[in-house]
């Protein structure tokens, strides 16, 4: 059985400024009937523009979000509509890791009492051992006991990023959420904080769920990818199955802008036009219609039926798969 | 000739008496038509370094030292203040990362443009207006006839990157530099941006340097590439020559770190560390902490090279 099931989930916020006392209350629909399992031991990308409801779907898993609608179940117990018992038991075993890693860490807390408010609270070891568990941990993500004693201020962003995964797995998680862990990092930083992960979900075996808009860190760190576009998932399954032969124009167009180092491959003549719309007027039938270049005059009417192909799952009415090569790849010079 | 020639061009802070070199000696031409990449991680000197050369310092305390700055034979920083006014968002357009900073939220956009046509080529309100909507219309915004009244705010965010852009070229500038212009967008965005940018090119040979530090974006935009490291040049040549065949070891590495190349479980090669504080770098070679084929002399020697600044080069590699 899956370690987490979402079914139908609903996300809705309330505009601000929505009509007089209320009245014509206009909702942004961030996540719109979303399904996915997420088995222990696996990663899954997440990934889609910004205003995707990506970030909301991640964190109303934890709870972080209310949820309007839909089943998240954690083990089988439905937290959509768990007790405090069930949540305390959710915040027990899961964790998440933010982008900005300096915004995510107490400034005013050492690194040491970060990690120890964790363990205190959760109760994850006896008082006396605290201390230790704390080198422990730091040494787990490869930075050094003495930076205990320092504030987040004086370590540099790939550090900070270490002890955001360090708290995360202060609460010896089965399931971490990583909301773009790595965008804010430079390359050769980025590099050592999925590598670490990479070690870790092995270690561990952990369930990630990895939001991310990078689609290359995706393919190299998931297992499986979901393509979110406007609070919907239009195309999910086996990360290699997607990227060589996506379903969904919206996949395909995504993939196609991944900005590739070959001096040879020239960037798209035609990239896809125009911006996501507002969540808060979603386009009649297929939200993607008005961006797609396959268009039918029966998208902009009926939403997309949903298609099996083994693993592979995608919302759209075409049923030729989308082909398309696969970037030459430069060759890797021996470092 | 080439269009734009910077030489040893140094950008110094000075820290409550403390002076901290920022960029160091570098230099680099620009061509009519060419599109310069300018790559590096943050706190290289690569944004610095073009503030640097349009002289538009983001702060008291730093100043350009020695070296020249030719633009059309011109030395740029020989001029006077209204000197540089009038070389600055005319000859020399700029544009920035995130637009809703860079552009007058209280100002229709129209206005913005317009605002830089009258002021460089003296012409009548009416006139810049016109002219505005057509460099609106250049730079792809849809119905540009209504748009030139919008604020900023009724914009999305690739549309006011475009606004920006169209700011930056309503006066014909001969060189744009674009700091990080795709960074803050969308992938599917950024590809328009940068398609933008390349026809602006072919159209108009307008000569652009690209300060990025995402070296995918470079590979398909670029003609030539300039690397650096902690405030130095450390390598620099043609697109084609530089990503194939890199011959500094922090080139080598920056390229081994993106994850493009494959799928599966393997661990991405990395570049061990993390690079100097400017107040506090090594001696010698500044990558030599970092680099894996580090030799005695580079611990002592500061490498200098217009190609590539190192005492190991890694040749041409099968």
């Amino acid at each position: 059985m899956s370690l987490l099931q979402i079914k139908d989930l609903e996300v809705r916020f309330a505009a601000s400024g929505s009509g007089m006392f209320g009245l014509n209350k206009q909702w942004v629909r961030a996540v719109n009937g979303v399904s996915l399992n997420l088995a222990a031991g696996e990663t899954l990308g997440l990934v889609g523009e910004s205003g995707s409801g990506k970030s909301s779907l991640g964190r109303a898993i934890l709870h972080l979000n209310p949820i309007s609608a839909g089943q998240v179940l954690f083990d089988g117990i439905d937290m959509a509509h768990g007790s405090a018992v069930d949540i305390a038991r959710l915040r027990h075993e899961t964790a998440m890791i933010f982008q900005d890693p300096y915004a995510a860490l107490n400034p005013r807390h050492t690194v040491g009492e970060t990690l120890a408010e964790v363990l205190r609270v959760q109760r994850k070891v006896a008082p006396e051992q605290i201390a230790r568990r704390v080198d422990e941990l730091l040494e787990l993500v490869g930075l050094r006991p003495e930076l205990a004693a320092r504030k987040p201020g004086s370590l540099s962003g790939g550090q900070c990023q270490r002890v955001g995964i360090a708290r995360a797995l202060a609460v010896e998680p089965r399931l971490i959420i990583a909301d773009e862990c790595v965008a804010a990092l430079d390359v050769s930083i980025q590099g050592q904080i999925i590598n670490l992960l990479l070690e870790l979900q092995q270690r561990m075996n952990l369930a990630i769920l990895f939001i991310a808009h990078d689609l290359a860190i995706v393919r190299r760190l998931c297992d499986r990818v979901a393509v979110m576009y406007l609070g919907k998932i239009v195309e999910e399954g086996p990360v290699e199955a997607v990227f060589t032969s996506p379903r969904h124009p919206y996949t395909a167009a995504l993939i196609q802008a991944i900005p590739e180092i070959d001096p040879h491959r020239p960037l798209p003549t035609e990239p896809l036009p125009g911006e996501p719309p507002s969540p808060l007027n979603l386009p009649t039938g297929c939200a993607f219609h008005p961006r797609c270049r396959y268009a039918q005059t029966m998208c902009s009417v009926v939403l997309p039926p949903t298609y099996f192909l083994h693993e592979h799952r995608y919302s759209c009415v075409l049923e030729e798969p989308l082909l398309q090569p696969t970037p030459a790849i430069l060759e890797q010079p021996p470092l | 000739m080439s269009l734009l020639q910077v030489r040893d061009l140094s950008v110094i802070a000075n820290n409550a008496g403390r002076e901290v070199t920022l960029v160091d000696r570098v230099s680099f031409d620009l061509a009519e038509g060419e599109i310069l990449g300018l790559v590096g991680e943050s706190g290289s000197g690569k944004t610095m370094a073009c503030r640097g050369l349009i002289r538009l310092l983001p702060s008291p305390n730093l100043r350009v030292q020695g070296g020249a700055v030719r633009l059309a034979g011109q030395d740029l920083l020989q001029l006077d203040d209204a000197g540089m006014r009038a070389i600055r968002g005319g000859q020399l357009g700029m544009i920035f990362q995130n637009p809703s900073s860079h552009l007058d939220p209280l100002m229709r956009i129209g206005e913005q443009i317009a605002e830089g046509i009258r002021l460089h080529q003296g012409a009548s309100k009416k006139d810049a207006r016109r002219q505005a909507i057509e460099v609106l219309r250049q730079v792809g915004i849809p119905d540009p006839q209504a748009r030139v009244d919008n604020y900023p705010h009724e914009f999305s965010g690739g549309m006011r990157q475009r606004a920006m852009i169209a700011v930056a070229l309503g006066c014909n500038p001969t060189v744009l530099i674009a700091d990080e212009p795709t960074t803050a967008l969308d992938v599917t965005v950024q590809a328009q941006i940068l398609r933008l940018l390349l026809d602006l090119r072919d159209q108009r040979g307008l000569s652009i340097i690209m300060i990025t530090h995402d070296l995918g974006v470079v590979a398909q935009t670029c003609d030539a590439i300039a690397v650096m490291y902690a405030g130095r040049l450390c390598e620099h040549g043609s697109k084609y020559e530089l990503l194939a065949h890199p011959q500094h070891p922090y080139t080598a590495g920056l390229i081994d770190c993106q994850p493009a190349h494959s799928s599966g479980h393997a661990l991405l090669r990395t570049i061990a560390g993390q690079p100097p504080l400017l107040d506090a770098l090594p001696a010698g070679c500044r990558f030599h902490p970092r680099c894996p084929q580090v030799g005695s002399v580079c611990a002592e020697v500061l490498p200098e090279g217009a190609r590539v600044a190192c005492h190991y080069p890694l040749g041409d590699r099968p």
